[in-house]
């Protein structure tokens, strides 16, 4: 596999270089697989993929040819990590992406990887660290304040394109009046470094970060990180692709197990002399926005994501209305299917995660409060903030270099 | 919606408030976790409190009312030097003549010098220790004269009482304090006589999400019953639903009221040893339970009925069966029924009990 990627992947960077790309360019989709250390045979990561219409034929270790129901070849697969596995595929991209997507809307054992803005923000650092200043940087910001305006027709249900931004044409283009922020910075690493602090605080948009190339040391280009675990191989080498991918895999599967670690509310159980002793333990998950929503766009958020099925956000539950701008929720994660208990405030979001939801919950909800609802929101996993916990999850991760 | 002045009076309230007051939070995010600041935990919710046996016999001689074995609702301690605060959460004072006093005069001899091996420590563990009441601050004064006149009951027998005091939640202009008498302030390093916690603002009810939703055993107003109702169906129907969408069809799911009410409650309910209240409380469940099953009979089929000796049954035989079903559950609101009522008496009672 990686000696044809590699192959492949050489001739589109030449493509690319000349500005004509004949094929599409290797794209990796990271996977999380829910209960994945418990998902050890092939055979039980095969039947996985296949009730969810992905069948995998073992070709390697841990590695999988890729088809469709209908047979047709979609790339390979492999189990990167107990939790996360990497589709590789040269399909083209759209297509890719809406087969992905479908693979995980209906699959509460699979879901995407998240990488919220807050953690773009940290691997940039890794970038500045491991890029020459002179590399060139690709950042895309991508913020829209969907729920300051009800804009969206009754009963639209547009979640899933939530991803895929569409292109604007200019005869199809509604007139909406909200905060959109969605651009892309090219600059030298160097020049990005000592400015984008500053920006940041100027213009909050630029925290959520949506897309992050991270430079190929193996020559000209990168590999383009997306929000929902989508990576774009714009580099020469498929071996260099992965190691990159490998790395920041590494990280996502510790900043899962830290989150969880510290978030998961359980009344623990001690035995001391006189019986069972129970004790609460666990952290919550607490976002403040930096500027309070208004009501109408609080009422907004709260309806579009408890009155609509397939909302934005993937939660359930029955709103329990104790304020012109304050729910409580007792409900679920409408993808895991695991329960979530949330306060939703004007000034912020507060979440008890009982013990046994994904972490995976965590940083889909931060993703999508950066994105639709406050770019610059801060956020805290129990007095912590949650930056930190990405930062640690980083240390020490090794990152190999390809051949 | 009641009233932050109601509110304060609500055992759950107080409850759940006292367990947010431990939690590690950040600044200025709404709730002050005051006690966490002072540097105490939660040791323990609901522990079972045994009196040594020696000294369980001289509460018995002195022939004053009292109750063998005890729950107190909190334990908060301070493990870096030893202080343990048990705490009771309580809408109103009391008088030394009522049923209650019969469990405080053995909670104030368990907090005496012995506290450790109430709560099953290792000797020593234990350096400093109080038997804290949480009340609405109306009820404070009154409620600080019964723990005098008890304690002073119990040293007049010859029993050492330990130390008490008040806690009392009292609603300001713009916050929720919590209040303190000086007992109180000593053991829990609170840094004034008021300290405010969750502000207060106008037409918005300022409780937290609850740890723990429903409490059988306590007073409770009609309104915050039915709140606690809700909040407990909403759980279980949460338990229901995310157990059929992460089915793998064709499945059949089993539930039984214990289950669910762990689940809903963090495992607190197998901790209710007053048989009737976790009775109730299955019953509560069932009422819930039936009224899914019509729903789903009305909507989708006959895919969940009680079967006798097993438990709720849930058939998923396809995944459009499951998406189904799924739909159903996610569609009801249990604001749909009348949460008010008391659950009446079914077929499945004596069944779904052996």
């Amino acid at each position: 596999m990686i000696r044809f990627l590699d192959g492949y992947s050489l001739e589109r960077k030449e493509e690319l270089d000349e500005r004509k790309v004949k094929r599409p360019l290797v794209k990796t989709h990271l996977i999380e697989v829910l209960d994945g250390r418990q998902v050890r045979t092939e055979d039980q990561y095969s039947d996985l993929f296949a009730r969810r219409g992905l069948a995998l034929k073992p070709i390697d270790d841990g590695l999988f040819f890729a088809r469709d129901q209908a047979d047709a070849p979609i790339g390979f697969l492999e189990s990167l990590r107990p939790r996360i596995a990497a589709l590789y595929s040269t399909m083209e991209s759209d297509t890719l992406s809406r087969f992905v997507r479908k693979l995980i809307v209906g699959a509460p054992e699979l879901d995407h990887v998240w990488l919220s803005g807050v953690t773009f923000n940290v691997l940039w650092n890794v970038v500045r660290r491991l890029s020459a200043p002179s590399r060139f940087a690709r950042i895309v910001f991508t913020h829209d304040s969907v729920f300051e305006v009800d804009d969206e027709p009754e009963g639209s249900e547009a979640e899933e394109e939530m991803f895929e931004p569409q292109e604007e044409t200019e005869d199809s283009a509604s007139v909406v009046e909200r905060r959109a922020a969605s651009f892309k910075l090219v600059d030298r690493v160097s020049v990005v470094g000592a400015k984008l602090r500053e920006l940041q605080k100027l213009y909050s948009p630029l925290y959520a970060i949506s897309q992050l190339r991270f430079p190929s040391p193996a020559g000209r280009g990168g590999h383009d990180f997306y929000d929902n675990g989508k990576v774009t191989n714009r580099s020469e080498s498929f071996r260099d692709h992965r190691s990159h991918v490998l790395y920041v895999t590494r990280i996502y599967e510790q900043m899962l197990g830290r989150t969880e670690q510290q978030t998961w509310y359980s009344v623990t159980t001690s035995l001391k002399t006189h019986g069972e002793f129970r004790k609460i333990v666990g952290a919550p998950l607490v976002v403040r926005f930096v500027e309070p929503l208004n009501a109408p766009t609080f009422d907004h958020w709260v309806k579009s994501t408890f009155e609509r099925t397939r909302n934005r956000f993937r939660l359930w539950g029955h709103p329990i209305r104790l304020g012109p701008t304050k729910v409580h929720v007792y409900g679920l994660d409408r993808h895991l299917w695991q329960p979530l208990f949330l306060e939703l405030t004007a000034r912020g979001c507060m979440a008890i995660i009982p013990n046994g939801t994904c972490g995976n919950t965590v940083h889909r909800l931060v993703t999508n409060i950066q994105r639709f609802l406050d770019p610059g929101a801060q956020v805290y996993l129990g007095d912590q903030p949650y930056a930190k916990f990405v930062e640690e999850a980083s240390v020490g991760i090794e990152y190999e270099h390809a051949e | 919606m009641s009233t932050p002045s109601e509110l304060i009076a609500d055992p759950v309230f107080q409850l759940n408030s006292l367990l947010w007051l431990t939690q590690p939070l950040p600044d200025a995010v709404g709730i002050r976790p005051v006690l966490r600041e002072a540097g105490f935990e939660v040791d323990a919710i609901c522990p079972s409190l045994t009196l040594p046996p020696d000294i369980l016999l001289l509460l018995k001689d002195s022939g004053l009312a009292h109750q063998d074995h005890i729950r107190s609702d909190v334990v908060l301690c301070r493990q870096q030097d030893g202080r343990y605060g048990v705490v009771e959460c309580k809408g109103n004072s009391f008088s030394p003549d009522s049923s209650t006093a019969r469990q405080a005069r053995t909670l104030l001899v368990a907090v005496g010098p012995r506290l450790d091996e109430a709560l099953g420590l290792s000797s020593g563990t234990v350096k400093r220790s109080t038997a804290g009441y949480l009340v609405a601050s109306q009820a404070a004064a009154e409620m600080d004269l019964t723990l005098q006149a008890l304690s002073n009951e119990l040293r007049s027998r010859k029993l050492r009482a330990g130390a008490s005091c008040v806690l009392a939640l009292e609603p300001g202009t713009a916050a929720l304090s919590l209040a303190a008498d000086s007992s109180a302030r000593d053991l829990f390093n609170l840094p004034s006589e008021k300290v405010d916690f969750v502000p207060l603002e106008e037409g918005t009810d300022p409780r937290p999400l609850y740890f723990i939703p429903y409490d059988p055993d306590c007073n409770q107003s009609e309104e915050e019953r039915a709140y606690c109702k809700r909040v407990l169906f909403e759980r279980i129907q949460a338990s229901l639903l995310g157990a059929g969408g992460r089915a793998l069809p064709p499945a059949d799911l089993v539930f039984d009221a214990v289950g669910l009410l762990n689940d809903a409650t963090l495992g607190m309910y197998d901790l209710w040893e007053n048989k009737e209240s976790a009775r109730h409380m299955r019953k509560l469940v069932r009422q819930l339970l039936a009224k899914l099953a019509e729903i789903l009979r009305n909507e989708v089929g006959d895919v969940f009925r009680f079967v006798e000796n097993k438990g709720w049954a849930l058939q998923i035989p396809s995944e459009s069966t499951k998406d189904a079903i799924c739909n159903a559950l996610s569609k009801f609101s249990c604001q749909t029924m009348d949460l008010r009522q008391e659950p009446e008496p079914t077929l499945f009672d004596d069944l779904a009990d052996e």
